[in-house]
C-alpha cells in the first residue's frame, strides 16, 4: 500500500499499462492530472514513448474520439482523454455509433479497446457549459462501459481493469476527486467491472452514491449514526455494467433508498436506481426512493452554483429524516 | 506504369464486381424488399485498383456504399452477399446489412453508416500502424458527402499535423460539385469549396483530382501517394471523380442500362439507347476492357471465358446466400459487449 | 364546430400545423436536409416548399452541428424556425449547439434571450434502417435541463403539439416515430392546440394503468385489449409531452388503479421509462398493489436486419406478461 492521491493514482495504472502494452496510444496527456500537478512517471512515458503519446490535441473532440477508436479497432489499444465531459458531448456519435455499435454490428468481429476519460461535475468556478455529468445519457446507449470512481483505490483497480477490457469505456472523473488521498494496492491491481462496493455497513437506509458523492454520502452517513440511524453506502462503480444485486440486497435489508449524484434528475442515473428498485424490491420497500440530484436547470458559474447545485451531507441527511 | 498480369487481376476483380451489384440488384427486384442498400457501379476502378495497390496489412474504412471494396479486396462473395440478404452465414451474422457489411479478415474495420464518422476512425487506424511500424497504411473511403460533416475537417487536421500515413479517398459520384438538385441526386449535397481538394489542400495535405472511371488514371495517383504514404510522407487525400450512374436511386438502385453487355467493349456500335453515352463514355468495365483490347492485354474469348467463370462465382455466391437461414431474433440480443 | 370527422395521417396533421403557423407567422422558416423539393425522405415536408419557397424552406449540406448552429442564431435573433434532423440517431451530431448552447442561453442570459425554435426528428424502429437510423433518443435532451419534449401518438395531437411548440418561446424538440407516420385519425380543421404538460387519458380502465408515448401508445392500446379479454380493465395514459411531464396526472392516475406498467420504444436502461417508474413509485407509494414496471427496448444496438430488429421493439405481448405477473 501506498498512501497517493486520486490524480496520482489514476496516472499510475495509466503510466503502468503504458510500459507494459506497447501497442497503446496515450491522447490528451496533458489533462490527465489536472493543471497544476506533477507526476515524474508520467513524464517518463511522454518522452520514452513520444510516438505513443499525444499531450494536447486539436480542440476537435469528435476526430481525436475517432482517433482513438479507430486506433482500437485495429488492435492497439488507446486512451483519449477529453477534458471536460461537457466538451465531449461534441463526440457524442463517435462514442455511441461507432465505439458502442462495432462490436455487436460486425458479428463480434470488432472489438473496441478504447478509453474516454473526462471530468465531469459542477466545477468550482466555471461557466455553466463546463458543468455536465451526462454518464446517464451514454448508459442509455448500448456498447458502452462506464466508470464512475470514488477513491484513490478505486480509480487505479477501475483504470487498470478498462485498460484491459476489449470493450470501450468511459472513465468520469470529479474534480473534487482529484487532491483526494488515500491508501492503494501497489504494482498490477484491478477491480472487476459491475461489482459495486458496500463503502459502509448499516442496517436502516440504503444510500446509493456515485463519483464525489460517495464522500458525501458516508459524511452523511457518520450523522446519522450520531442520530442512531445506521445507513448502508453503496457505490456501485460502474453503472454500466451495474451490479443490481448488491444494490437490491442492501435495499431489501434495510427497505428504504436515497440515490445521491450528480447527474441532472430527469432519466437520470437515480431514476435508473429509482425504477429498478421501485420493479424488483418492491416488497420490501418502506418508503418511496428519494433521488438527490441536482435541480433540472442548467449550472450557472461561480457562487450561484454552491447552494443549491450541491448536494450536502446535511441535504442527505434532511432526505433520510424524511423517510424514516 | 501497370504491369500486365496487375491489370488483368483489375479488370476481373471489376467485372467481378458489376456481376455481383447485378445480383444484388436481381435480389431485390426478386426475392427481398426489406431495407436499403448502395450500389458501386460505375466505380469500379477506383476500387478494384486501389485494392490491387494495397498490402495485407492495410486497414480500411469503407461507408453504406461498400459492396465493391469488399468485395476488391477479396472477401468471399457468398458471405458477402449473405449479409447484405441479412443471413446468418454473413461476415456481420446478419447484424450488419448492406450499408454495414464488415470483413475484419480483409482489413476492414467499422462500415459507418454515419456520414463522415468513418473519416474520424481512419485517422486512428493510421495512428494504429504508426505504432505499428510496419509499414502499413489506412484508405479511408467515404463520399462528397462525407466533408460537409465538421469531423471531416477535424479529422483531416489532425492527420496532417501528426503525417498520419491515411489515404483519404473520396469518392465522388455526383454529376457536379456543387450542382445538388442533378436528377436522382439529394438535393443536400453540397459544398462551398470549387473543388472538393481544396479543404485539404489548404491543411497542407497531398492532393489528387482523378477521374474515377480511368483505371489508368486512378492507378497512376494512387499508386505514387500510396508510395508517398509508405515513405512517411502524409496524409493524402485523392477526389475521385465519376459519373453518376443511371440506375442510381437513393435506396432502391434500378438496373436501367440492363445486364451489362461486355459486346459493348469489342462491338461500340451494339451500345444504343438512351445511356448509351453513359456506357461509351463512363462505364468503366467497358471503358477498361476496351483500353486493354487496344493494348493486346486480352481478347474476345478471353473476356468471355472470364465472365462466364465471374457469373459461375457470382452464382454460387447467390444460391450460398439465399440457402442461409435468417438469423433466430433471440441472436441479436447477443454481443453487445465483447 | 369543428369537423372531427375528417381523417388523415399523422404526418398530414404535422404539416397542416406548420403550414398554418407559416401563413400567420412571417418570422417561421423550416431548415433542414432534403426538405425543400425533395419534400423530405419520408414526404414529411409534403407542399411546404411549393407554398413558401426557397426563402422560407431550406435546404442544406450534411452538416447537422451547422444548420441546427444557424437555427439557434435566428431563434435569438427573434426567428421562429423549425430546423429538422433527419433521424433522432442524428442528435448525436449537434450536442454542443443544443446541450451547451440552446439549452442554456435563456437561463444564462438571466432571462434576456429567448430560443423559440422547434427540433423536428424521427424516431422508431422499422424498415430495416440498421444501428444509426433507428434510435428513440428521447432521453437524452430531456436529461439536460432547458430543453422541452413533444412526442405525439395520434394526427390530432400531432398537429395540436406541434402548433403548441412552434408557439413556445423555448427550445422544442418534437419527436415523431417514422411508422406512425401514416396512421391516420381524426384532426380538428383551423386552429389546434395541445399544450405541453397535458396528459391524455387513451383509454379508461380501472385496474392497471399503462403509460406510453408516441407509437408505444398502439402498443399499450392493443395490450389493453387483449387484457380486456382476460378480464382485466386497462387504462391507457399518453403524456405526450416528456418535458414538462404531467406528473399530476400520472401520479394521480396511478394511484387510482394501483397499478402500472411504463411503456418505452427507447432503450429501457437509463431511459423515460425509469424516469417515469421512478416519478410514479415515489409520488403513488401508498397506494401501489404492485411493484410499477417497465417494458423497453433491450440494451443492444438496432440490427440492420428485419427478423432481428423485431425484438427493438416492445410488443403488447410483453406488457400483457408483465400486467400477468402483477396479479401472479
Amino acid at each position: 500500500m501506498t498512501r497517493m492521491t486520486y490524480a496520482a493514482a489514476m496516472v499510475d495504472a495509466v503510466v503502468a499499462r503504458m510500459h507494459d502494452d506497447p501497442t497503446m496510444t496515450l491522447i490528451g496527456s496533458a489533462y490527465l492530472l489536472g493543471p497544476a500537478a506533477e507526476h515524474p512517471a508520467l513524464n517518463t512515458v511522454r518522452e520514452r514513448y513520444a510516438d505513443r503519446v499525444i499531450d494536447e490535441p486539436p480542440i476537435s473532440e469528435s476526430a481525436v474520439a475517432g482517433l482513438a477508436i479507430g486506433s482500437a479497432m485495429s488492435g492497439c489499444r488507446a486512451l483519449a482523454h477529453f477534458g471536460l465531459a461537457a466538451f465531449a458531448v461534441e463526440a457524442w456519435s463517435q462514442f455511441i455509433h461507432e465505439a458502442g455499435v462495432a462490436h455487436h454490428q460486425s458479428g463480434g468481429q470488432i472489438t473496441v479497446p478504447a478509453v474516454f476519460v473526462m471530468m465531469h461535475g459542477v466545477m468550482p468556478i466555471e461557466f455553466s457549459q463546463h458543468s455536465r455529468s451526462p454518464y446517464a445519457m451514454l448508459a442509455n446507449c448500448p456498447g458502452i462501459q462506464i466508470v464512475l470512481a470514488s477513491t484513490p483505490a478505486d480509480i487505479k483497480g477501475l483504470m487498470t481493469t478498462a485498460l484491459k477490457s476489449d470493450n470501450p469505456t468511459v472513465v468520469m472523473n470529479h474534480p473534487l476527486l482529484m487532491a483526494m488521498e488515500g491508501e492503494v494496492p501497489d504494482g498490477d491491481f484491478a477491480i472487476p467491472f459491475g461489482e459495486a462496493d458496500v463503502k459502509r455497513a448499516g442496517r436502516d437506509v440504503t444510500l446509493v452514491a456515485t463519483s464525489h458523492k460517495v464522500e458525501v454520502a458516508l459524511q452523511a452517513a457518520e450523522a446519522l449514526a450520531a442520530e442512531g440511524v445506521s445507513a448502508e453506502v453503496v457505490d456501485p462503480r460502474t453503472i454500466v455494467p451495474l451490479d443490481r444485486d448488491a444494490i437490491l440486497a442492501s435495499v431489501r435489508k434495510t427497505g428504504r433508498v436515497v440515490v445521491v449524484d450528480e447527474s441532472p434528475r430527469t432519466c437520470g442515473f437515480g431514476a435508473e436506481i429509482g425504477a429498478m428498485v421501485a420493479e424488483s424490491a418492491f416488497g420490501n420497500l418502506k418508503a418511496p426512493v428519494i433521488r438527490l440530484s441536482p435541480p433540472d436547470i442548467p449550472i450557472p458559474r461561480g457562487t450561484l452554483a454552491q447552494t443549491p447545485f450541491r448536494t450536502t451531507p446535511e441535504k442527505v441527511v434532511g432526505a433520510v429524516r424524511s423517510i424514516l | 506504369m501497370i504491369e500486365q498480369t496487375q491489370a488483368l487481376r483489375i479488370f476481373e476483380s471489376m467485372l467481378l464486381i458489376r456481376r455481383f451489384e447485378e445480383t444484388v440488384i436481381d435480389l431485390w427486384a426478386t426475392v427481398e424488399t426489406e431495407g436499403h442498400r448502395h450500389v458501386y457501379i460505375g466505380q469500379e476502378a477506383v476500387g478494384a485498383t486501389i485494392m490491387e495497390l494495397l498490402r495485407e496489412d492495410d486497414l480500411i474504412l469503407t461507408t453504406h456504399r461498400n459492396h465493391g471494396h469488399v468485395i476488391a479486396r477479396g472477401a468471399d462473395p457468398g458471405r458477402a452477399l449473405a449479409e447484405i440478404l441479412g443471413r446468418a452465414d454473413g461476415f456481420n451474422k446478419g447484424r450488419g446489412g448492406s450499408a454495414g457489411l464488415t470483413v475484419r479478415e480483409a482489413g476492414f474495420l467499422a462500415t459507418t453508416g454515419q456520414v463522415g464518422g468513418g473519416i474520424g476512425l481512419g485517422i486512428g487506424a493510421a495512428q494504429a500502424q504508426k505504432v505499428k511500424g510496419r509499414g502499413g497504411i489506412c484508405v479511408t473511403f467515404f463520399g462528397d458527402g462525407g466533408l460537409e460533416e465538421g469531423i471531416g475537417f477535424e479529422a483531416m487536421n489532425i492527420a496532417a499535423l501528426y503525417e498520419l500515413p491515411v489515404l483519404l479517398v473520396c469518392e465522388n459520384n455526383s454529376v457536379g460539385v456543387t450542382t445538388g438538385r442533378a436528377q436522382n441526386e439529394w438535393s443536400s449535397s453540397s459544398m462551398a469549396a470549387e473543388t472538393l481538394g481544396d479543404v485539404p489542400r489548404a491543411l497542407g495535405i497531398a492532393t489528387e483530382v482523378v477521374p474515377g472511371e480511368s483505371v489508368t488514371a486512378v492507378y497512376d495517383a494512387a499508386s505514387r501517394l500510396i508510395g508517398d504514404l509508405r515513405e512517411g510522407r502524409s496524409p493524402a487525400f485523392i477526389e475521385m471523380r465519376t459519373r453518376r450512374w443511371p440506375g442510381s436511386r437513393s435506396f432502391n438502385p434500378q438496373l436501367v442500362t440492363g445486364v451489362t453487355d461486355l459486346a459493348g467493349i469489342w462491338e461500340p456500335g451494339s451500345v444504343t439507347g438512351e445511356h448509351s453515352d453513359w456506357i461509351n463514355r463512363y462505364d468503366p468495365v467497358i471503358g477498361y476492357g476496351r483500353e486493354l483490347m487496344r493494348q493486346g492485354l486480352i481478347d474476345r474469348d478471353e473476356i468471355r471465358a472470364m465472365d462466364e467463370r465471374i457469373s459461375g462465382r457470382v452464382q454460387a455466391a447467390r444460391e450460398f446466400a439465399l440457402s442461409s437461414p435468417l438469423p433466430s431474433a433471440e441472436s441479436g440480443l447477443t454481443g453487445t459487449f465483447a | 364546430m369543428q369537423q372531427n370527422e375528417r381523417q388523415i395521417s399523422l404526418k398530414a396533421a404535422v404539416i397542416e400545423a406548420i403550414a398554418r403557423e407559416f401563413r400567420r407567422d412571417p418570422e417561421t422558416f423550416y431548415i433542414g436536409e432534403d426538405v425543400g423539393v425533395a419534400e423530405g425522405i419520408f414526404k414529411q415536408t409534403q407542399g411546404l416548399h411549393a407554398e413558401f419557397g426557397d426563402r422560407r424552406v431550406i435546404d442544406t449540406p450534411i452538416s447537422e452541428a451547422g444548420m441546427f448552429g444557424l437555427t439557434v442564431g435566428a431563434a435569438v435573433a427573434g426567428m421562429r424556425p423549425i430546423v429538422e434532423i433527419m433521424f433522432s440517431d442524428f442528435l448525436t451530431l449537434v450536442m454542443d449547439q443544443l446541450v451547451n448552447h440552446a439549452a442554456k442561453i435563456h437561463y444564462l442570459s438571466g432571462g434576456g434571450f429567448r430560443v423559440p425554435l422547434v427540433l423536428r426528428t424521427a424516431i422508431g424502429v422499422g424498415g430495416v434502417l440498421g444501428s444509426t437510423h433507428s434510435q428513440t433518443l428521447y432521453a437524452w435532451p430531456a436529461h439536460v435541463p432547458g430543453l422541452k419534449l413533444a412526442a405525439p401518438s395520434t394526427p390530432a395531437d400531432a398537429k395540436g403539439l406541434m402548433t403548441a411548440a412552434i408557439r413556445d418561446d423555448n427550445p422544442v424538440l418534437y419527436f415523431e416515430d417514422r411508422m406512425t407516420y401514416n396512421l391516420k385519425g381524426p384532426v380538428p380543421e383551423g386552429e389546434h392546440i395541445v399544450e405541453l404538460g397535458l396528459a391524455d387519458i387513451k383509454r379508461e380502465g380501472t385496474d392497471v394503468t399503462l403509460i406510453a408515448f408516441s407509437r408505444m401508445v398502439h402498443v399499450a392500446l392493443e395490450a389493453a385489449e387483449a387484457l380486456a379479454e382476460k378480464g382485466i380493465s386497462a387504462q391507457v395514459v399518453d403524456p405526450r409531452s416528456i418535458v414538462p411531464l404531467d406528473t399530476e396526472t400520472l401520479v394521480d392516475a396511478v394511484a387510482r388503479t394501483g397499478r402500472a406498467v411504463v411503456i418505452d420504444g427507447g432503450h429501457e436502461l437509463y431511459g423515460i421509462g425509469g424516469e417515469i417508474a421512478a416519478t410514479v413509485a415515489e409520488g403513488a407509494f401508498d397506494y401501489l398493489d404492485a411493484p410499477v414496471m417497465r417494458v423497453g427496448a433491450p440494451h443492444n444496438p438496432v440490427p440492420c436486419s428485419k427478423p432481428l430488429e423485431a425484438l427493438m421493439v416492445p410488443n403488447a405481448d410483453q406488457v400483457v406478461a408483465k400486467v400477468e405477473r402483477m396479479y401472479g
